[in-house]
């Protein structure tokens, strides 16, 4: 044992120069917005007063609280969902795959409009109780309804790769448990749930960053935490140094939530095993229709009622013309650009993920987990902090659409990193050195056997970053290319003005394009 | 020893690095608006101003706030040579950046003085007015308090809606500092938060709640009513109400041009601007925005009520746009997190 | 005497701060099957992947063929070295299939279909080509390794454990087939294994392995019947160990004097091999069972000795013995001695 972790900690030592050049690259690249934010924050005068205030402590606490809620609550939603669906007999399985990752695609602004719509005070549901003699519900506001929303809009970054570890994941140690004497659901928990630990690390680890960094949705439900207080000091204050102030807390939080998902990672395995075959499905017997009735209930929940919302916004307005002209340019644009930051993330993730897959220590680590930065600062930080370092050291690059795609990167790196490090780390690694000793040089090796079989891995990591991008806003405002709008930006500028009716086309638009892409990898799946 | 994957990421990155190198959009001598006003608002008369002096534009539409702090952050390589906005603590921090260059006279002479700046950094494009929006279900026009200042009685109590973040709210505050003091300021404020007002996101959000009854009324600016109205229909069950002449709930406020220090199409600028306050322009504010126009001799829509007849509390604008005393004073008395 | 194709020379290589070779040399004849046998942890697989250029020495080198191969300072990638392994796991491509798999190595401009039949005849595969790995079972995927191994005909094929993941009812045959294959094949091949019984059956030549060093390489007769050290000869077999002292040709211990070849004097460990041991009925010494383990074709008695001492008899199972018996035992053949050494730990 002694000897297999000395190799272990030796393989850095042999790291390639160059894959340690470029993963260092990256993670500098990463880390421009949190060293902006710490550089602005030293110019504010008040730092430990903004820190140490009452409204500040405060916020800290509610953010601790809904970052826990939610990052449980997604695991609960997501594991089941992602078992249901990739592994069990249920009804309509690939159908609800779909539908169950789009959620994802909801911009977190329409997310928590449509929560106020639909829960709120006057809206569809309690139009629908009040024959009933409801009148009124529990409010949604404050944590409840921040909670619910997060929760809802953020359990497919589990679901989606747990779905996809699922799809390599060896059915023979779940078969030897059952050959042993384990009924199923022992053998779910005893060996597929710390089999499936890994992606719901990786999983719970961006909806947490996620949550600490959101604002759209909490500030809709008024529930201010950190985040929202940061934007306040932006937009009403103008004051940067104290909005960077108030991001201090966010980075020490992030720290945080990685060294804990560190401690759950252990002694991470290596692969699951040496032939993978394709997993057996799970006959559900009498759960079939309540399994069925759970993947409904998110799904009308994360999908049904943004749909209806919009589709509500489509039926009941007056001022509908106009909206399609320059809905199919913004289409394009988002698909491009969302395109493009996916095939980037992936690209630039690689070696990060390659390093910490395979040559495990103290660099790699940090390389790894500096590049979640994006996830955990607020996207106007993120956005300032590019607007700065592009006007100030590239101004070639400024309203660029390859600015563009490189903040969409930085910003969501993190969410393709996760699930490529953990294709790779399913990918035994016998397979390469065993291409190597037939004469195959390493590109040839990372052609025909790394990367195919990390295929589905990468083709998750691609989804989560094109779903996300595609909806990202303040990035998108402050860093596009001028005229470049996308379908988020033409969505939110309609239903910041009250055209609910122009934003329902392109809201539409948005989730199909998202189907769309969802459908693409479940395709791949099955191929590979 | 060599691993596999490096050199196919070297060659891998190549692409990612030939996008960001290629893709560039420097160097270009349109006209550059950053407009801080939604585009489903101005896009039609932006376009019009290119069709009718043979300028092209380019515009980036996106928040007032989050365009300012761009260009504050973007520096002397901004690419915008003018800030369309309605924020005007946005102006205020372009001011104190030194970011604003004055205006020709000719242009400011356009506007009333209440509606520009007295050192000519910006002038006022188009007016809203603070108002009253109210649930025609619940509430009678005829019993709601004429002065902003009564609202913090009992009656309102869990009734009241604001908007406290942004559009309006902390320069109405302002405006009570200045006219009333900053002691009764903070007494109204205290008075306020103890009445339990309901802090929304946005004014969209504040009044679909006036709408669906979740509170009674809400302090917000005039034109969204109109926007609901054209989308929803008359049975839109919310109303403005306009305070008392003089009283300081009447608050009005612009959405203003002005053409930054760092600008480099200064003329086509001024040609902008003095479009935006064209009959023309001024008459699409009118019919298409429910805003009031500010050039003498157009006449505001009929919906409202008449810019004569408003008669604001007196405040010079431009001393509203340091909001931060009001914003401290605010997140004391708790209407702030 | 051929000259050997593969040379390894003094190689050291550490991991941290532990030392995974210490100095081991190594020769490999051409056309040669050798086994490098060793307790797990001695080396032998790190040494395998020096060979196969996984790793890179700390000091020392490899030649194959005459060709300087690896030093600290030079390597030659592996995919440039003509050294081809076949892993315990066998790691078959599981996105490719079985003809694939064979194909992966073939150079350009090889009539590939063709070859790839002819190596799946050899390994009796031929109705397989279109299978994938997972849908073979792990004999099949041995083989399947193993020709994937041999398909571009490497100068030498490196096998790590390649029987422990097979079913042990299943590991003879599949043993013999691969010697029976890589006799055909008249491939040099070095197999890792820390099975005596595997290498000492298997192969032409057997390398000891302990401790990062080569102890010992001979034919299985020579490192079984004459091993270098203790320690060596503990390993390959089971054996006895008795205190004793040498005087001149002669040796003394308490299973009697016996005469030895030896070239040192005094206190030595004697050893029997387990086998040599037998039930005397005339003359030996008394002793009393205290376990047995029966094999059915043999079993292993335990005795205790009246110094106390245990010793293991292999004995044929056609008489059963019990715990508590008394037994008289004598030696048959001669023992083999070694200078006293205090225990380990």
């Amino acid at each position: 044992m002694a000897l297999a972790l000395a190799q272990a900690r030796d393989r850095l030592n042999r790291a390639p120069l160059i894959l340690l050049a470029l993963a260092a690259l990256v993670t500098a690249a990463v880390l421009m917005p949190p060293v902006y934010l710490v550089w602005r924050a030293t110019e504010s005068s008040a730092i430990w007063e903004h820190l140490s205030d009452e409204s500040t402590l405060r916020a800290l606490g509610r953010t601790l609280l809904l970052t826990a809620s939610v990052t449980a609550t997604c695991i609960a939603l997501a594991v089941p969902l992602a078992w249901l669906t990739g592994r069990t007999d249920l009804p309509l399985r690939r159908f609800w795959t779909v539908l169950l990752a789009l959620p994802l695609a909801v911009p977190s602004f329409v997310g928590g409009f449509v929560m106020v719509s639909a829960l709120g005070p006057g809206g569809l549901v309690q139009d629908l109780l009040a024959p009933l003699g409801v009148d009124r519900l529990p409010s949604i506001f404050g944590f409840w309804g921040a909670w619910i929303t997060l929760s809802v809009v953020s359990y497919p970054y589990i679901f989606l790769q747990v779905r996809a570890s699922l799809s390599r994941s060896d059915p023979s140690l779940e078969e030897a448990a059952r050959g042993l004497g384990n009924g199923s659901w022992r053998t779910f928990w005893r060996v597929n749930l710390p089999q499936m630990r890994p992606p719901i690390a990786a999983g719970a680890l961006l909806v947490a960053l996620y949550s600490i960094s959101e604002f759209g949705a909490v500030s809709m439900l008024r529930y201010d935490t950190l985040t929202p207080l940061v934007y306040l000091q932006y937009t009403t204050s103008f004051d940067r140094a104290a909005a960077a102030v108030l991001g201090l807390p966010l980075i020490a939080l992030a720290v945080l939530i990685l060294g804990l998902e560190g401690m759950t990672r252990g002694r991470a395995h290596y692969y699951g095993g040496a032939q993978p075959r394709p997993a057996r499905t799970m006959e559900l017997g009498s759960w079939r229709w309540p399994g069925f009735a759970f993947c409904a209930l998110v799904a009308l929940l994360g999908v049904g009622l943004p749909v209806a919302v919009i589709l509500y916004w489509l039926v009941s307005g007056l001022s509908a013309e106009g909206t399609t002209s320059f809905l199919a340019a913004a289409a394009v644009n988002s698909t491009l650009a969302a395109a493009l930051a996916a095939l980037a993330a992936a690209i630039a993730c690689l070696p990060v993920a390659y390093l910490s897959a395979r040559h495990a220590g103290r660099l790699a680590s940090f390389f790894e987990k500096a590049s979640y930065a994006g996830q955990s600062i607020p996207a106007i930080t993120i956005a300032l902090a590019l607007v700065f370092f592009a006007a100030t050291y590239a101004t070639p690059l400024q309203r660029t659409l390859g600015l563009l795609v490189f903040a969409y990167t930085v910003r969501f790196l993190p969410e393709a990193l996760g699930a490529i490090r953990g294709a790779l780390l399913q990918l035994n690694p016998n397979t390469e050195e065993a291409a190597r000793s037939l004469g195959a040089g390493p590109l040839k090796t990372f052609a025909r056997i790394t990367a195919p079989q990390a295929l589905p891995g990468v083709f998750a990591g691609m989804l989560l970053v094109f779903l996300t991008a595609i909806k990202e806003l303040p990035i998108t405002i402050l860093l596009s290319p001028i005229g470049f709008d996308t379908l988020a930006t033409e969505i939110w500028s309609a239903t910041s003005e009250a055209f609910f009716t122009r934003a329902a086309l392109p809201s539409l638009t948005l989730l199909l394009i998202s189907a769309f892409a969802v459908l693409i990898m479940l395709r791949r799946e099955r191929l590979t | 020893m060599r691993r596999t994957s490096l050199l196919a990421s070297a060659l891998a990155l190549m692409p990612l690095a030939a996008v960001l190198l290629t893709a560039c959009g420097g160097g270009d001598d349109r006209l550059t608006i950053y407009a801080g006003r939604s585009k489903n608002l101005v896009q039609p008369l932006l376009e019009q101003f290119s069709e009718d002096t043979g300028i092209s534009i380019r515009v980036l539409y996106g928040d007032s706030t989050d365009l300012a702090l761009g260009i504050l952050e973007e520096g002397q390589n901004s690419p915008a040579d003018v800030y369309y906005g309605q924020d005007v603590g946005a102006l205020g921090a372009l001011k104190a950046a030194g970011r604003l260059s004055e205006l020709p006279s000719a242009l400011l002479a356009k506007v009333d003085p209440a509606f520009r700046s007295p050192d000519g950094l910006w002038v006022g494009i188009s007016g809203r007015q603070r108002v009253i929006v109210y649930n025609t279900d619940a509430v009678d026009p005829a019993e709601l308090p004429s002065s902003i200042l009564d609202y913090t009685a009992p009656a309102w109590e869990g009734r009241f809606g604001i908007v406290p973040r942004s559009d309006g709210f902390p320069e109405f505050v302002t405006a009570l500092r200045l006219l009333k003091g900053e002691e009764f300021a903070r007494r109204w404020l205290e008075d306020l938060d103890a009445n339990d007002p309901t802090a929304y996101a946005n004014n969209i959000a504040a009044i679909q709640a006036v709408a669906n009854g979740e509170v009674d009324v809400a302090f917000l600016n005039h034109y969204y009513l109109f926007r609901f109205l054209e989308e929803r229909g008359e049975d839109f069950k919310a109303r403005n109400y306009y305070f008392a002449a003089g009283d300081v709930g009447g608050l009005f406020l612009v959405a203003s041009a002005s053409i930054l220090d760092s600008a480099r199409q200064r003329e086509d600028a001024e040609r902008f601007i003095e479009y935006l306050l064209s009959a023309e322009a001024q008459q699409y504010f009118t019919d298409e925005t429910h805003e009031y126009p500010l050039v003498p001799g157009i006449a505001a829509d009929p919906g409202l009520q008449p810019l004569s007849q408003i008669d604001p509390p007196q405040i010079d604008l431009s001393d509203l746009t340091d909001l931060r005393g009001s914003l401290d004073l605010m997140r004391q008395t708790g209407i702030l997190p | 005497m051929t000259q050997p194709i593969l040379v390894c020379r003094d190689l050291s290589k550490r991991f941290g701060h532990t030392a995974a070779l210490w100095g081991a040399n190594l020769e490999l004849r051409e056309g040669g099957l050798l086994a490098l046998l060793g307790p797990s942890g001695c080396g032998k697989t790190t040494l395998l992947r020096l060979i196969a250029g996984f790793e890179m020495p700390d000091a020392g080198e490899i030649e194959l063929r005459g060709r300087l191969i690896s030093s600290p300072s030079h390597t030659v990638p592996p995919e440039k070295r003509g050294v081809s392994m076949v892993f315990q796991d066998f790691a078959l491509f599981p996105h490719l299939s079985v003809g694939a798999n064979v194909a992966f190595g073939l150079p350009r401009g090889v009539n590939k279909q063709a070859r790839v039949a002819e190596l799946l005849a050899l390994i009796r595969l031929e109705s397989l080509a279109a299978r994938m790995p997972h849908e073979l079972s792990g004999g099949q995927q041995q083989r399947v390794a193993l020709a994937r191994a041999l398909a571009s005909e490497p100068a030498l094929v490196l096998l790590d454990e390649p029987f422990s993941n097979l079913d042990p009812s299943i590991r003879a045959d599949v043993r013999d087939e691969v010697r029976h294959l890589l006799e055909t094949v008249g491939i040099t091949a070095m197999i890792v294994t820390h099975d005596q019984e595997e290498a000492l059956s298997l192969a032409g030549e057997v390398a000891v392995m302990m401790d990062g060093e080569v102890l010992q390489v001979g034919t299985p007769g020579e490192v079984y019947a004459r091993p270098v050290s203790r320690r060596v000869g503990e390993f390959v077999g089971a054996a006895n160990i008795l205190p004793g002292k040498l005087e001149g040709r002669q040796v003394e211990c308490e299973l009697g004097r016996f005469a030895v070849d030896a070239g040192f004097s005094g206190l030595a460990d004697v050893m029997f091999r387990a086998e040599t041991l037998a039930i005397s009925a005339e003359g030996g010494v008394a002793a009393e069972v205290t376990d047995v383990d029966y094999y059915g074709h043999d079993q292993m008695v335990t005795a205790r000795l009246r110094s106390g001492a245990e010793v293991r008899l292999r004995l044929l199972a056609l008489q059963p013995y019990a715990i508590g018996q008394q037994l008289t035992i004598a030696a048959t053949a001669e023992p083999l001695v070694f200078p006293r050494q205090t225990p380990p730990g």
